[in-house]
């Protein structure tokens, strides 16, 4: 991600508590090598607030991150149109807050053509981002070895693991020295960590069973406000379906709004309750429900929505696990995700087990139905084989016409020879030179 | 421009009709010395290289090296047409889309003009070195087909052992064995009939019988043919044509009958 825009720092109104900023002066002529960007940035950012470099908690890579010392972090989504139906953003100066604000700005500067036009229509919004995540990777250390135990967790000061994240990132050190910062990290770190005080200092251990608690809470104001509609549909809804009824046809979305990750086409799984038996594949659903999330929002709406039939609790359950796993999925590390999701099964603040159960349950109904229903039901795979059926229908027509128009050309002497065994004979080049 | 005029469509005829069973699409190379013509068929083990000499032509006339890349299939289509006796005229410019065949009746006053379109064909053009066979043997060239036609009845190669005594052709497949041998024989009154061997060293070779079947499509074309073996090398078949134009065929031998 590039991040050569720099925002401005005139706050003006916009809906949301947004605001657009425009990367700064335009440049014309050639290609330019770093292109500006657009970013959605938050209102109110302090002059302090900076860009950065920062491990990604899930992914251990470098992300950019947003900092500002008094609004905390915030993380960039990229939004993207699908790269089928290019587009792009034409960046005029003249139009810019500063422009319109500033009229004593001299007539000749604003004569000078100054427009931009992007080579894709790509917009990065600034989203909050809980700073414990931030922190996490340091809390959370990798087991230095295969096979070898985690490493012995040790209560360590609040410095020792913001300058742990410092070290990760050089671009950080700078902030890692600001009160504001640290206060936040540290906030953060005593919701999820057992805590003891040395001298004048509070020294911290990652508690997994307090990460869960804080990570349930997350999760219920997920599903409290509601899971977005393709979620909903594809890994609650679906999840739940009793198979009989299960003949529903769904209508394949064909507008596809292209995200980074092109993940929205995974099959899903209607047929295997994964949800409940493999937790990583769960995780990638959960990830995936989101991106495709915009190109279902829609037509579900439109759709009339027949009541899940589930036992009572059963489905604000898989709602609740859905978001969990979303959250492990997109902000975890595997090696925590993992601890993590263990621990929510065996957990006492929240009880999966009805769900378990009536899921297996599911399961077994639909593998009963599978086996009952006849082979003779590959409704999706039609609809697929029809779309592309008439291309290659077509490909096919075209290929049998010119090997007909060739085969009308050929002598019955050499089709004959074609059929003449050849083995043993070497090539005519293996004797002659070629000129 | 080229303008080439053969006294006898039948030679061309001819030469076409042997070529047209072992391959699809060739070019005719002419330049200055006269009518070249490589290609080899589709499986690439066989080979067929013709001249056709400025000297066959009367009269011959070409400015610039063209290529005129035919279907001989189409080209037979057209030169069916043509009478055996017709004088055969051939012209195209010197970047030519089209190849221009008029046909004249020596009989009479009739003319045929027809035009071919011409194709874009990529070949490889194969450098043959001369080379000195073991064994060189001359024969009636309807002799030559009649043993091969005798033995694919039986069998689909045949092994080709030449020595002093003689040339063997001989054949096993699964209804039964056969053999053709043939002595150095000289026929004073039709010197066309003679059978002649020169060796420097005895050769045996196995060669497929469907290909050189197909060579022998070119019996017509001239009354004795000479076979050249060597071990290692492609059997060589040439059929002399008027002049020193020539009309030979390559085929390599099968190594290793592993069957």
């Amino acid at each position: 991600m590039k991040t050569r825009g720099r925002p401005s720092t005139k706050a003006k109104e916009a809906k949301f508590e947004t605001e657009t900023s425009t990367a700064p002066k335009t440049q014309l002529g050639p290609d330019s090598a770093n292109p500006p960007q657009l970013f959605i940035l938050p209102q109110n950012l302090s002059n302090e607030a900076r860009i950065a470099t920062l491990q990604n908690p899930r992914y251990a890579n470098d992300s950019r991150y947003l900092i500002c010392p008094e609004n905390g972090f915030y993380e960039f989504t990229k939004v993207a149109a699908p790269k089928t139906s290019p587009r792009s953003w034409l960046l005029s100066a003249s139009q810019s807050s500063e422009d319109r604000d500033d009229v004593k700005e001299p007539n000749a500067k604003r004569r000078k053509p100054s427009g931009y036009v992007t080579k894709n229509a790509n917009m990065l919004v600034a989203t909050a981002i809980d700073p414990l995540f931030i922190i996490l990777p340091a809390l959370t250390p990798l087991a230095t070895s295969k096979g070898s135990e985690a490493p012995k967790k040790l209560f360590l000061s609040g410095d020792d693991y913001i300058e742990k994240i410092a070290a990760t990132s050089s671009q950080f050190s700078g902030f890692s020295r600001m009160k504001s910062i640290r206060d936040l990290l540290e906030e953060r770190m005593a919701a999820v960590c057992d805590t003891v005080e040395a001298g004048d200092e509070n020294m911290y251990r990652l508690n997994e069973e307090k990460l869960l608690g804080e990570l349930l809470k997350k999760a219920k104001i997920v599903c409290e406000k509601g899971l977005p509609p393709s979620m909903e549909e594809k890994l609650v809804r679906k999840a739940l379906d009793v198979p009989v009824l299960s003949i529903k046809r769904e209508e394949s979305s064909t507008h596809e709004l292209a995200k980074e990750e092109d993940a929205a086409d995974t099959p899903d799984t209607q047929t295997s309750v994964s949800t409940s038996t493999s937790t990583t594949t769960s995780f990638s659903e959960a990830s995936t429900a989101v991106t495709s999330f915009s190109e279902n929002l829609t037509e579900s709406k439109s759709e009339a929505v027949p009541p899940i039939t589930a036992p009572e609790g059963v489905a604000d359950l898989l709602r609740l696990r859905t978001a969990l796993f979303l959250i492990c999925a997109a902000y975890l590390g595997p090696h925590v995700a993992e601890s993590v999701m263990k621990l929510a099964a065996s957990s006492t603040t929240v009880d999966f087990a009805p769900l378990e159960t009536h899921l297996a349950h599911l399961a077994k109904l639909r593998q009963d139905a599978l086996a009952s229903r006849s082979f003779g039901d590959f409704s999706r795979k039609r609809a697929l084989a029809v779309e592309d059926g008439e291309t290659r229908a077509e490909k096919k027509r075209k290929e049998d016409e010119e090997e007909k128009r060739k085969k009308a050309n050929e002598s019955r002497g050499v089709k004959a020879l074609k059929k003449v065994n050849v083995t043993g004979m070497k090539k005519m080049s293996d004797f002659f030179k070629k000129k | 421009m080229l303008e080439a005029r053969l006294e006898q469509a039948d030679l061309l005829k001819k030469i076409v009709d042997a070529i047209k069973d072992l391959v699809q699409d060739c070019n005719f190379d002419c330049n200055d010395s006269g009518v070249a013509l490589q290609a080899m068929d589709n499986s690439h083990v066989a080979l067929v290289s013709m001249m056709l000499k400025a000297e066959s032509f009367s009269p011959y006339r070409c400015d610039r090296n063209v290529a005129l890349g035919l279907n001989l299939t189409s080209l037979t289509k057209v030169l069916r047409a043509a009478g055996n006796e017709d004088i055969l005229t051939l012209k195209a410019e010197d970047a030519p889309d089209v190849l221009n065949l008029v046909f004249e009746s020596s009989e009479s006053d009739r003319l045929s003009e027809y035009d071919l379109k011409l194709m874009d064909i990529d070949q490889e053009h194969l450098g043959i070195p001369d080379t000195e066979y073991a064994a060189t043997i001359s024969m009636p060239s309807t002799e030559f087909r009649r043993i091969c036609v005798d033995l694919m009845a039986l069998s689909e190669s045949v092994a080709i052992e030449a020595s002093k005594d003689g040339v063997k052709f001989s054949c096993a497949g699964d209804i039964g064995n056969g053999a053709v041998t043939l002595r150095p024989h000289s026929n004073v009154e039709k010197p066309e009939l003679n059978v002649e061997i020169e060796l420097t060293e005895p050769v045996s070779l196995t060669f497929s019988l469907k290909y050189l079947v197909n060579f022998c499509k070119a019996a017509g074309l001239s009354k004795s043919v000479k076979l050249c073996l060597s071990n290692e090398v492609p059997l060589l078949v040439e059929y002399q044509l008027a002049g020193s134009s020539y009309l030979r065929f390559y085929l390599a031998p099968k190594i290793g009958d592993e069957e």
